[in-house]
């Protein structure tokens, strides 16, 4: 059967069929099925090609130095993270204390 | 229907290494840079990845990859763990290249530079020519899809996720999601073929 619903369950799995990850018997329903249906075959020609498409390659010297770089950077955001709200703290604390004193000199 | 081999030593891996995975997050959250570091040294991969293939630069890439390491690092409080963690990671590495997106819209950027990377040394100059060529065209058309069909697209084809996870991370319904996957990979089969 070729009708719309074979065709989008097996549009759903092309990605695993053409890795090798599916079972024997899914492998087989879909080769057949790519065999009488030109519509498939060519969407499964598609991602073929992107799934060969290598991924662009990072700067080696920027990669080499990534893990260190962000515990670096998320540990600098952290502690200014930390001191602005000992600072808020702080402003609010003496806030608090001055309006006290200003509610009990009146 | 699509049934999925069952292979017991890839689950009780998987399961292995999700149990050591929590226990990193776990200590990240009390503080553990060298437990972050773990958890980032095994992410950064596809984090990358899904990064390079939606903006299709991978300068900008790895800034979104550092960007999305340094905020998780400070979101680990909110993350309850009702998702895998990697998936966390794509839904704010989704978020992140995106505003690298919009933001170079604004400015009026347009970079068709993609095939400058994909170094082949094995096949003969024509064939590799004609290769880099295809390889090129397809990660710019992959480019060109809208934001959900895009981020659908890719994280179905390269990271094999399910729609479930797909709708999770680019902010819809399951059926949406696969919705989402189906008008995308025709889009790009009508571009490629």
């Amino acid at each position: 059967m070729n009708g719309p619903d074979e065709c989008a369950g097996i549009s759903d799995i092309l990605p695993e069929f053409l890795a090798g990850r599916v079972s024997t018997d899914d492998d087989r329903r879909i080769r057949q099925h790519l065999e009488t249906c030109a519509e498939c075959r060519s969407r499964a020609n598609a991602v073929s090609l992107l799934q060969q498409t290598p991924v662009p390659q990072p700067d080696p010297d920027r990669w080499n130095h990534f893990v260190d770089g962000v515990v670096k950077e998320a540990d600098h955001q952290n502690r200014w993270v930390n001191k602005r709200a000992i600072w808020i703290l702080a402003a609010a604390l003496a806030a608090a204390t001055i309006a006290v004193l200003l509610l009990a000199t009146t | 229907m699509f049934n999925p081999p069952f292979n017991a030593v890839a689950l009780f891996g998987i399961l292995g290494m999700e149990m050591d995975e929590n226990a990193l997050i776990e200590r990240a959250r009390g503080g553990d840079r060298a437990a972050y570091g773990e958890l980032v040294r095994h992410h950064r991969d596809a984090v990358y990845r899904f990064a390079a293939r939606w903006l299709a630069d991978p300068d900008q890439a790895l800034d979104v990859a550092q960007d999305v390491f340094v905020r998780a690092f400070d979101g680990l409080k909110n993350y309850r763990g009702d998702s895998r963690f990697r998936t966390w990671l794509f839904a704010i590495t989704l978020n992140a290249a995106r505003s690298v997106a919009r933001r170079q819209k604004r400015r009026g950027e347009i970079r068709l530079d993609t095939g400058a990377d994909f170094a082949d040394h094995r096949t003969p100059p024509d064939a590799k020519a004609a290769r880099a060529d295809a390889y090129a065209r397809a990660a710019s058309e992959l480019a060109t899809l809208p934001e959900k069909q895009r981020g659908a697209v890719t994280l179905r084809i390269y990271e094999g996720l399910s729609f479930k996870e797909i709708g999770e991370i680019i902010g819809c319904s399951e059926g949406s999601a696969r919705v989402n996957y189906h008008h995308g990979i025709q889009k790009l089969r009508e571009m490629l073929t």
